[in-house]
């Protein structure tokens, strides 16, 4: 038998060879696929400027129990028609959460595209009803390591349509929670 | 003295089909292991992942091993059984003259026997059996596709 197998090696390497790369690729996919986080265990946060560090996507994904993934989408308030174009229709559409300065909060008709938030952070306003949150100076200055603040104060939201605004999870929310400190 | 008999086929048939049973059974294990392995791995799956791609490049490279080696010896045997006793029997006299080194023939490494039948030489395979034959004594052969069956004295008078 030993001799048959030795005799057989230099015929079958090949297949030896081949089920160490399709054990290799298929485990990976499928685990990789198993473990996928699903719509309610990720969040993307739109962020209007310039980020810094992504390791923001992996502090954040830790800070909320139940979230797995923590994307960062970003668009240049400066950019002009592309950043209306990109805020529309990523932040206000795709994303969970939006942090954006202030100018910006205000031109945007929080109603059709924001949750409430209740008992926030520093409330922002609009109609009577508290949309967003601002982001305090302390919590600026320790999110500053991942986020280039280029304006004086920035609003957080919680996008409207989004799974997680109390949809199916609260996740939403909580991320602003500890966003806001 | 009946070299190969038909019990040596069944014999073979048992051992092919336990050989499929132990490899079905171990593939069953393979599986369970593999998809309890990804269904209780946490989100860190790493581990647990590389834990599974182990086992089934040692489970594939038995199965190289068994379909290519192991399994295929025994089926081989167990083909070449079946033909040699589903052949014609030939019945000749032939004195021995010789061994050669084993071949293998029909995929079975077999013994090479030669014998000088009616005049030419021919070489008979012997597949089991420790035979000690002595060179230039007559034997009465039975060969069945090749392979020697069944071997005796060799009895003049039942001959003339």
């Amino acid at each position: 038998m030993k001799k048959r197998f030795l005799d057989s090696l230099p015929s079958d390497w090949v297949k030896y060879l081949i089920i160490v790369i399709v054990s290799v690729v298929l485990w990976v996919w499928v685990f990789g696929l198993y473990h996928a986080p699903k719509e309610t265990e990720k969040l993307e946060v739109f962020f209007a400027g310039e980020v810094k560090d992504h390791s923001f996507e992996d502090v954040a994904a830790k800070a909320v129990d139940g979230v797995k993934k923590v994307t960062l989408s970003v668009a240049y308030p400066w950019w002009g028609n592309a950043f209306d174009e990109k805020y529309s229709v990523v932040a206000l559409t795709a994303s969970d959460v939006v942090i954006v300065p202030k100018e910006i909060a205000k031109d945007t008709d929080c109603k059709r595209a924001f949750a409430e938030l209740s008992g926030m952070g520093e409330p922002f306003v609009q109609e009577g009803v508290q949309y967003g949150a601002y982001l305090s100076k302390e919590r600026k200055e320790e999110l500053s390591a991942y986020f280039k603040f280029e304006y004086e104060n920035y609003v957080v939201f919680a996008v409207a349509s989004s799974l997680n605004s109390g949809q199916a999870t609260d996740h939403s929310f909580k991320l602003i929670e500890w966003l806001l400190g | 003295m009946i070299l190969v008999r038909e019990e040596e086929r069944d014999k073979a048939e048992k051992a092919k089909n336990r050989l499929l049973a132990v490899y079905i059974a171990i593939a069953c294990l393979f599986v369970a292991a593999a998809l309890l392995l990804l269904f209780l791995s946490p989100d860190d799956y790493r581990p647990y992942m590389i834990g599974t791609i182990f086992i089934t490049i040692a489970f594939g490279f038995y199965s190289v091993f068994f379909f290519s080696v192991q399994f295929d010896c025994a089926l081989k045997r167990y083909r070449l059984l079946e033909k040699v006793l589903g052949a014609l029997p030939e019945k000749e006299y032939g004195v021995f003259l010789g061994e050669d080194d084993p071949l293998t023939y029909e995929g079975v490494e077999m013994r090479t026997l030669r014998f000088e039948v009616l005049g030419s030489e021919r070489v008979v395979h012997l597949l089991q059996g420790e035979l000690s034959l002595q060179s230039g004594t007559k034997y009465l052969l039975e060969i069945h596709a090749g392979v020697l069956v069944e071997i005796g004295e060799c009895n003049e008078k039942a001959f003339s």
